[in-house]
């Protein structure tokens, strides 16, 4: 029984995809949404405009990059057209936390809600004036 | 604390137990959350990850998961065994391994964390397995010597128990009941000591980062030297009366050794 229980470990191992590995590459962010909201009209999700979106996350660093590069020694390129910075990244966890960590000490720990080939989402609280779940969808280029 | 086995522990044996290893395990547990963004003694939500994972189609993350859960399944089933081949030989030492590897693998967790940890998904799940072996090992040892009175990771089926024990005692009759009174005490003692560990340890994790893992074997470390001083000094005092008298009564040696001899043996002590 141990036998069997231990190949069936070894098999998913094999067969599944390390979140650390599947995550390098260049991802581009796609929408920056509200699954549910304390204020929300509706419990669908809503779209934020810009200016709520940086009213409620002003205490937050904001990412207003668009482009997010994982790269395999640890580090991850956030770049917009303008300009670009290197931060830390980690996953912790099970594999279903992504932790970023900024220059200035500041760090940030996001939900992988979702991660394959394709996508990625990405969840974190948010708790200011409209307490919610914030969602950050990405495709990879 | 550990030399009594099962139906000859008393009252006051458990809630020793019972309250210093879940303080470790409190510490242990919120740890771990805060380190690693998971739980080591919370198997029944590993379980429920587990179904969501295989829902999702995240087989990385189920195997994992279904590693954790082994991990601390085979913890309890190290400790019980190391118990049950020792235990005639000398019930101590058979009580105590499984609290030193315990140890052990908490003190590898800190060394390596302090000193080697890079913070890859590979070492964080390598080192929470380790911790959840540990929990199995503790839970394990503590159930099986107390006769399944005491599992101090347990805390879903001891908040059951409580709860069952409360409204029993809304009757007369169990309120006077010396077992059912001492079982709430018990189980009130490891939750509170449970809940002092998990506080106490997340303010001073602040501080101190992997090297709390030092601390909880220091807790544990009590536990097995408590008992080896208590024998140390019933061996002292039992040579001490065989230079005055040949022999001690039968009930100071079971009540010093916790080993009940036959009247017409002739004892002595170790």
């Amino acid at each position: 029984m141990f036998f069997i229980g231990f190949a069936c470990f070894c098999g998913l191992l094999i067969v599944s995809s390390n979140p650390e590995k599947v995550i390098l590459g260049e991802w581009k962010e796609m929408t920056w949404e509200y699954e549910i909201a304390d204020n929300a009209p509706s419990q669908n999700e809503i779209h934020l405009t810009d200016e709520l979106r940086n009213q409620s996350c002003k205490n937050m660093v904001m990412h207003k990059a668009e482009t997010w590069t994982f790269l395999p020694d640890g580090k991850l390129k956030l770049s917009t057209q303008e300009q670009s910075h290197i931060v830390d990244w980690r996953i912790k966890g099970r594999g279903h936390i992504l932790q970023i960590k900024y220059n200035n000490d500041t760090v940030e720990h996001y939900n992988l809600s979702e991660l394959n080939g394709n996508e990625m989402v990405l969840n974190f609280e948010v708790d200011v004036q409209v307490r919610g779940i914030a969602k950050l969808t990405f495709k990879k280029s | 604390m550990l030399r009594k086995y099962s139906n000859s522990r008393t009252l006051e044996d458990n809630i020793k137990l019972g309250a210093l290893t879940a303080l470790s395990a409190g510490m242990v547990n919120v740890a771990s959350l805060l380190i690693f963004f998971s739980f080591t003694s919370n198997v029944t939500g590993h379980y429920a990850i587990l179904a969501a994972e295989i829902v999702k189609g995240n087989w990385y993350q189920v195997a994992v998961v279904m590693g954790w859960l082994f991990l601390f399944f085979f913890g309890g089933f190290v400790a019980n065994l190391i118990v049950i081949h020792f235990n005639k030989r000398n019930s101590y030492i058979a009580h105590s391994i499984p609290i030193f590897l315990e140890i052990l693998c908490l003190v590898a967790v800190g060394i390596y964390g302090q000193f080697f940890y890079t913070e890859t998904l590979a070492e964080t799940e390598m080192l929470l397995a380790l911790m959840l072996f540990a929990m199995g090992l503790q839970n394990g040892l503590t159930a099986s010597i107390s006769n399944f009175a005491v599992k101090t990771t347990h805390l879903t089926g001891l908040t059951t128990d409580l709860g069952v024990l409360f409204s029993m005692f809304t009757k007369k009759e169990f309120r006077k009941n010396p077992e059912l009174v001492g079982k709430a005490k018990l189980l009130l003692s490891i939750v509170s000591s449970y809940l002092v560990g998990a506080v106490f340890s997340g303010y001073i994790y602040l501080y101190m980062g992997f090297k709390v893992f030092y601390l909880v074997s220091a807790f544990l470390f009590v536990v097995i030297v408590y008992d080896w001083y208590k024998l140390r000094i019933a061996r002292y005092l039992s040579s001490n009366r065989r230079k005055t008298s040949p022999a001690i009564s039968l009930d100071e040696i079971s009540e010093l050794t916790g080993i009940r001899p036959k009247k017409e043996e002739e004892v002595s002590v170790f």
